[in-house]
């Protein structure tokens, strides 16, 4: 991120004044120089802003006191013993809660109020007009807030020192935990991002303070508890290969929440003329590709069921997904509309990454049935999927259970859920469209008000009559999606199976049918050029010197 | 573009909020090097028109137009090319006004020495070159509006929007501010810029625009919209002894109304145009009336502004 990236004004122009370098020094100042000439300016911004703050100046000297008056406590109550006891964990861990405060509290809620204040305060209208785009903002945020870690760090990093040279902690060990927890911080850090610029006006942005300090607060304690165990009990096996396959997965993870929170962030504080949803698409297939890798990694390795922990995973992922990616407008900006795939193949392939509603629903139930056919290719032919899916369900003769019917039948029914609730979920908000505008808020409401009922209402009935109240799971809950899912994966239900693979995909067809108007009023936007005035201001900005390939994807 | 070509364009622009419709069907244009004054009450629409020129909100229907570009559907070029001074001046806490100025010059993507110079020619433009290391917390109201000037221009837009940037200073500040926006407009940039000192906007700009209840009453010079506004015209005639005599000879005219005598002076108003009054003044005097004054009253823009405007708030 950098200011080079920032589209320059062409009214001035730039000539640098050249510098004279006598020494090397001379050459590394200069150096320097441009290196701050390259830097996000909302990071410069910020750098200056917080190391001037009252909070900054009052959680560093605390920091440092603490760390101070724990080092004097800690010894003293260690006395002579500290030469042969292994005091290092628990020394340790003293310094983590005092650094995991700053990092885990301190900071993530201070970036949510300074997006949260300056939206408030319209300092942030004074930024949005400048040249700077949301990516900008977002990553310059980030920026300060990594600065900041970097001097609370800075300052608890000698007594971090002290306690390797302790008995019972091992570097690694140390690297790991504040690793650990830098991480943790920058995603809290996202996440107070993502939630400053979901919404706007005062009241909302108050909840939204109260909640997210209810959660990191909770992290903070979750992330002590888990600091603790790998201080106390010999985390790091680094001689072990399931080890670092473990820490990549979990990076793996890490990155990918990491990158649709800031894609979200980012989306939430671009113009509404511009594509705000592309980006986020393509970041959550890569996300579920990634998931598939390393679920199709852990069977291979360990051989245990991961398909069904891959399956209610993905299921609940694109629901999620899904409730926000069929609320968005269907109608799409001129600004859009000049970059619609306009090839057979872009149109065939792509048109599904276009914002809107219809292209929503599509993708995400493309994407879920993309993840069933994955899980279920190792176990069967395309021969006995088709058996399966007609007439051989309830086998349970050895060819069968090779191929895994049950398997396959519940990544039918949980595909089949999701077609159905956030179909009905688009369907309803099609119609409170037409009354007023799509918020965010409405489109989780609706969708989890419409799940409630699915799987309230029949719990309900369940439980008022007296001859169902003491029986399980019964055909009256297949509205109820939880229920269902959790026993399928759980137990196969073997008795209701035969009508839930009946009913559910025919229902779920006949609910994508009604949505398939408005996804064909979606298709039918086609490209539209780019007015004269771009086309003379991209020409005169950046003139093509070598012929452009064409795409067939474009 | 050509020179003749607007900077500023707005086309049949609509903004509503619900039912309220603040911004309605208006249309204007603003040439290379001309000052545009926006007048209008409050709640008239003209901070919403100003929001939406400067790309924080988007119409209902219609567009406007910065330099060519759609402010709905470039905005990141529009930014570029516009400076926008709000109504409002909130600051950024723990921050110098050059550390001010430098973050706004990055944000535009200046660098080097490019910024450096920009940052000298806005500091003395707004004559802020002494006040580099104080915290912007402790500037004055006029300070503070000469660091937004300041910011607005500081990566010299072709079009610079003011929303009241008058507002709250006193008369030596106004002063400065109105030779500022003079001095901008002989750079060749096109002003738009909104007051409720209507006799400074009559003196700084070539056009005016009166607006009430989100609609354009009155668009063109200040002396255009005189001449439209006026179907009556006001004299005053003033003669040797009692003017109570001319009474009864202003009341035989049809074109005459609302006379009022006032010692040795008559007012009243009149239908016709200057031609008319020199055919009146002909035959007061051969009516041997002592005539030793003769004049039509010119209306103020205030004036202007009370007639076209009815005080309405949505």
């Amino acid at each position: 991120m950098s200011t080079s990236e920032i589209p320059r004004v062409e009214t001035m122009s730039a000539d640098f004044v050249p510098v004279l370098c006598d020494s090397r020094w001379d050459r590394f100042e200069a150096f320097l120089g441009r290196l701050s000439e390259r830097l996000n300016p909302i990071l410069v911004k910020e750098a200056r802003q917080a190391l001037r703050s009252r909070q900054f100046t009052v959680t560093f000297l605390l920091l440092l006191v603490a760390g101070w008056i724990w080092s004097i406590f800690g010894l003293a109550a260690y006395g002579p013993g500290v030469y042969y006891a292994a005091a290092g964990p628990t020394m340790f861990f003293g310094y983590f809660l005092i650094l995991a405060f700053p990092l885990l509290i301190v900071a993530p809620y201070s970036i949510f109020h300074s997006l949260s204040s300056e939206r408030q305060d319209r300092t942030y209208e004074l930024v949005s007009i400048t040249s700077l785009n949301a990516r900008h903002i977002v990553s310059g945020k980030l920026g300060g807030i990594s600065l900041q870690m970097l001097v609370y760090l800075s300052a608890i990093f000698p007594c971090l020192a002290f306690t390797y040279l302790l008995r019972g902690l091992d570097i690694f060990t140390i690297l790991f935990v504040v690793l650990y927890t830098c991480g943790e911080s920058l995603g809290l850090a996202v996440l107070g991002l993502l939630l400053a610029s979901s919404t706007a006006p005062r009241q909302r942005q108050i909840v939204m303070s109260v909640g997210f300090a209810i959660v990191l607060v909770f992290t903070f304690f979750f992330a002590s508890t888990i600091a603790f165990q790998m201080v106390m009990f010999d985390f790091t096996r680094l001689d072990s290969e399931d080890f670092w396959i473990g820490q990549l997965a979990l990076l793996s993870l890490y990155a990918n929440a990491f990158a649709i929170g800031f894609l979200c962030a980012r989306s939430n504080l671009m113009s509404v003329c511009q594509n705000r949803s592309t980006d986020v698409r393509i970041a959550l297939v890569v996300a579920q590709l990634s998931g598939l890798a390393w679920m199709a990694w852990a069977q291979l390795r360990w051989g245990s069921d991961f398909v069904y922990g891959f399956l209610f995973v993905c299921t609940f992922f694109w629901y999620f997904a899904g409730m926000l990616l069929t609320g968005e407008s269907g109608l799409l900006s001129p600004r859009v509309k000049r970059d619609l795939p306009q090839s057979t193949l872009g149109r065939v392939f792509l048109t599904w990454f276009v914002p809107g509603p219809g292209t929503g629903y599509m993708f995400v139930i493309a994407n879920m049935l993309a993840a069933t056919i994955m899980v279920s290719l190792p176990y069967a032919s395309i021969r006995s999927l088709f058996e399966i899916a007609t007439v051989r369900v309830l086998s349970t003769g050895p060819a069968a259970r090779a191929v895994r019917p049950e398997l396959v039948s519940t990544a039918v029914i949980a595909t089949s859920y999701l077609m159905i609730y956030l179909g009905i979920g688009k369907l309803l908000m099609s119609v409170i469209a037409r009354f007023s505008e799509v918020r965010l808020a409405t489109r989780v409401l609706v969708h989890l008000l419409l799940a409630m009922l699915g799987a309230g209402v029949p719990w309900v009935i369940q439980m008022t009559i007296p001859e169902l109240r003491t029986e399980h799971y019964t055909l009256l809950q297949i509205t109820n999606p939880f229920w269902t899912v959790v026993e399928l994966c759980n137990k196969g239900l073997p008795f209701q199976m035969p009508v839930l693979i009946a009913v559910l995909p025919i229902a779920a067809l006949v609910v994508w049918s009604l949505n398939v108007p408005s996804l064909l009023a979606e298709l039918k936007q086609v490209r539209i050029p780019k007015p004269e005035r771009v086309e003379e201001d991209d020409k005169a900005s950046a003139p093509p010197t070598v012929p452009q390939r064409t795409s067939p994807w474009g | 573009m050509t020179p003749d070509h607007p900077l500023i364009e707005l086309v049949h622009l609509h903004r509503y909020f619900g039912r309220t419709k603040a911004v309605c069907d208006i249309s204007f244009a603003v040439l290379p090097g001309h000052v545009f004054g926006f007048i209008g009450p409050n709640g008239a629409g003209k901070t919403t028109s100003m929001r939406i020129l400067a790309t924080l909100d988007m119409p209902t229907s219609g567009d406007a137009f910065v330099d060519g570009f759609s402010v709905s559907q470039d905005p990141d070029r529009v930014r570029r090319r516009l400076g926008f001074m709000p109504d409002y001046f909130d600051t950024y806490p723990n921050m110098l006004v050059a550390e001010y100025l430098d973050f706004f010059a990055r944000s535009y993507g200046l660098m080097g020495g490019e910024r450096s110079r920009a940052l000298r020619y806005v500091m003395s433009f707004t004559k802020l070159d002494g006040l580099a290391d104080k915290p912007i917390d402790s500037l004055s109201k006029g300070m503070k509006q000469r660091l937004c000037l300041g910011r607005a221009m500081i990566h010299d837009p072709a079009v610079m929007i003011m929303d009241e940037p008058a507002a709250g200073l006193d008369p030596r500040a106004r002063i400065q501010l109105r030779e500022m926006i003079g001095q901008l407009a002989a750079d060749g940039k096109s002003i738009l810029v909104s007051s409720h000192i209507l006799t400074e906007l009559a003196e700084m700009c070539d056009t005016v625009a009166i607006i009430e209840q989100g609609k354009l009453l009155a668009v063109g010079s200040v002396e255009e919209i005189h001449r439209a506004s006026q179907t009556q015209r006001a004299v005053q005639v003033r003669i040797l002894g009692d003017a109570e005599i001319l009474r009864a000879w202003l009341s035989d005219r049809t074109d005459v109304h609302d006379i009022k005598i006032d010692g040795d002076t008559a007012e009243f108003l009149h239908d016709g145009d200057r031609q008319v009054e020199a055919e009146m003044l002909r035959g007061m005097v051969l009516a041997e009336f002592p005539v030793t004054a003769f004049g039509s009253r010119t209306k103020s823009l205030e004036d202007v502004f009370m007639q076209v405007t009815e005080g309405l708030v949505q």
